[in-house]
């Protein structure tokens, strides 16, 4: 019998922050000009799904009871990479695989750390963090880098079918990785090393190999993602993907998966990302200015994740008391 | 029959083994003390005047990343840590800066370091009441900070201090900086709160075993929060004495605050598991951190370079701590 994971601890989780994105939806048309338009769903989609496509990656680490607080900087390494190979006259496929792979070597990096010499994942990733972004720094000398690619501008800005290039590619990755956790074995493996990494190691699952792939798909994930963002300016710099880490994690947060592992899963992460792309967009459309946008955002991640955090606290409270009676 | 051969031929390798085992756990039980010396000897044979080089980093650069890094120290010491270090340093002193500017210069350092209390009490509140991750919690509240900062100074500059209020980072007695004195005093205190006193103890506790030190009655989320508040003073005062030393106050002050804290703390030896190392060990961490910054510099590496060394001093640091228990074990059997 192939192996059925439940994705959602409960309907119930996923319904309430339906109503916060709606809730979020009427605020926002009505105070922001120009929020329910075409050309600003449009824009939104787009932002939701580079959010979603290293929200994707974060969430393998934090479905197996780890982090990934290198994701932003891989973002900004990936984009320098391949702006700067285009710069100097490099193929686009060379310079875009050269971007994918500096990507997946930092996310091997994290997951030889983690996974096989065990260090804390907190440290492993967070000294990853500032390799990458030093080493994106370093190749770009603190300047923008401009490329003039035309495929790069395409994959930023260009529609297929009328609609953008980007939601394409993190629809279909989107749909993979869903079928890769939740069908296959490797998926069944990670849920069973956020469970408990004993028991999955000593039923014979090889849990450094789960980490590595994990981890490398996540850097991977992160460095399109980067790809996605230099696309959009047709430029990269060394700080395009600040940030991004802590907006992932609490896509993924908000989307119910804790920090425990092995449980949630990938169908709360994309309506945890719509919904933290619909407040971005909806504080910048209010006119305010990049300082304020910079603490409101903040302020309004932390308050959803307070508020889901005291919810699990409840539900957690409960489940006790019941085991209790 | 050859195995027995084999035996007898192997005991004095197996002595040998043994040694070398010895030998590793001793190098790496010191490995502080000489990445130091070593640093120290290579920034000394480059620099034109080792002697008057090295007093410079110890009475000029070290004090404020020693009392930072404190912060940082007794937050991972509860099993946590401190990512707003940075932003707590640059809201409080720019707050600070603008009384400071009208002449209220005692009022001014008082406010600078009550705000970085109140925003580390908020830390701790965040952690141990709502139940955040504490470095989830941390690294929003810097976003939420930071972003305050920028608004508050609205891009500019607060400059041209009195003398009244420099002389607190430039003064000089008995030939050292009127800093190094301020760091060591503040070292002093909290040698002996976390070493002498019940709440000292009850901090190590806490971090060792949290279910443990609450069911033994100790109040955990006072303890937690008393120490982010600690720790937001000290962020405060070190970003008050970079505002005297480089008078000016801008919103960019302490960009890369956490990061070198963390590393300081962590090659120090202070476990992220909480529970183990302290304020001591992190003095050593903080005289690697600002000697390797210091040979960077001299041997003109480019200060792009800083953030991709920090993050492999923390990697080793790390590895060096793991490679040093799995020694010690396999000593003791």
């Amino acid at each position: 019998m192939k192996p059925k994971i439940k994705t959602l601890d409960a309907g119930k989780d996923i319904a309430g922050l339906f109503i916060g994105i709606v809730a979020l939806i009427i605020i926002m048309s009505i105070a922001a000009e120009g929020f329910l338009s075409w050309y600003n769903f449009q824009n939104v989609l787009k932002d939701f799904s580079i959010l979603l496509i290293v929200a994707t990656g974060m969430t393998l680490a934090i479905l197996l009871g780890k982090i990934d607080m290198s994701a932003g900087s891989v973002m900004s390494l990936s984009a320098i990479v391949t702006t700067i190979l285009l710069a100097n006259g490099v193929h686009i496929a060379f310079a875009l695989a050269a971007g994918v792979i500096s990507g997946g070597l930092i996310g091997l990096l994290n997951g030889y750390l983690v996974g096989v010499q065990k260090l804390n994942h907190f440290v492993a990733t967070f000294a990853t963090m500032s390799i990458a972004k030093g080493l994106a720094l370093v190749a770009c000398d603190g300047d923008i880098i401009s490329s003039d690619s035309e495929v790069l501008l395409f994959i930023g800005t260009g529609k297929i079918l009328g609609v953008f290039f980007i939601i394409w590619f993190t629809a279909i990755v989107y749909i993979l990785m869903l079928y890769v956790t939740n069908r296959t074995k490797f998926g069944y493996e990670i849920y069973s090393i956020g469970g408990s990494e004993q028991v999955a190691m000593l039923s014979g699952i090889k849990t450094y190999r789960v980490y590595i792939i994990a981890y490398v798909i996540a850097g991977i994930l992160s460095a399109i993602g980067g790809i996605f963002l230099a696309g959009k300016a047709n430029s990269g710099n060394a700080t395009i993907g600040d940030g991004y880490e802590f907006n992932a994690i609490a896509t993924v947060l908000i989307g119910g998966t804790p920090f425990d592992g092995g449980k949630g899963g990938l169908l709360g992460t994309a309506v945890g990302a719509f919904f933290i792309s619909v407040l971005r967009n909806g504080i910048s459309l209010m006119g305010f200015t990049p300082a304020w946008q910079y603490a409101l955002i903040g302020i309004a991640i932390l308050i959803t994740i307070l508020v889901d955090v005291l919810i699990n606290e409840r539900a957690k409270r409960e489940e006790k008391r019941r085991v209790a009676l | 029959m050859k195995r027995s051969v084999g035996f007898e031929l192997k005991q004095p390798r197996l002595v040998i083994r043994q040694n070398m085992k010895r030998f590793t756990w001793f190098v790496l039980k010191y490995s502080r003390i000489i990445i130091l010396a070593v640093i120290l000897i290579v920034s000394s044979c480059v620099a034109q005047d080792p002697l008057q080089n090295i007093k410079n980093v110890i009475s000029l650069q070290a004090p404020f990343v020693m009392i930072y890094s404190f912060g940082m120290t007794l937050a991972v010491l509860t099993g946590g840590l401190d990512l707003s270090i940075g932003s707590v340093a640059a809201f409080s002193s720019c707050a600070g800066a603008f009384l400071i500017i009208e002449g209220h210069i005692v009022l001014g350092i008082a406010v600078c370091i009550l705000i970085g209390a109140l925003l580390g009490m908020f830390n701790g509140i965040l952690i141990t009441r709502a139940k955040i991750a504490p470095f989830i919690a941390t690294y929003g509240m810097d976003w939420v900070i930071r972003g305050a900062v920028y608004i508050m100074m609205g891009g500019a500059m607060i400059y041209h201090f009195s003398d009244g209020f420099k002389i607190i980072a430039e003064g000089m007695l008995f030939g050292l900086s009127s800093l190094l004195y301020i760091a060591f005093s503040i070292f002093a205190v909290l040698l002996f709160l976390f070493g002498k006193t019940i709440f000292g103890r009850n901090t190590y506790m806490t971090g060792a075993n949290i279910e443990a030190t609450k069911l033994s009655g100790v109040d955990t989320n006072f303890v937690i929060t008393v120490v982010y508040m600690i720790s937001g003073a000290l962020a405060a005062t070190a970003g008050i004495l970079y505002v005297a030393r480089l008078d000016c106050a801008e919103a960019f002050l302490g960009r890369n605050f956490g990061l070198i804290a963390l590393a300081a703390t962590l090659i120090g030896g202070t476990s992220l598991q909480g529970g183990k190392g302290g304020v001591g060990n992190t003095v050593i961490g903080v005289l690697i951190m600002v000697f390797l910054i210091n040979c960077l510099n001299i041997l003109r590496v480019d200060i792009l370079w800083q953030d991709f060394v920090f993050g492999v001093v923390i990697l080793i640091s790390a590895m060096i701590e793991k490679a040093r228990a799995f020694y010690e074990e396999a000593l003791q059997n």
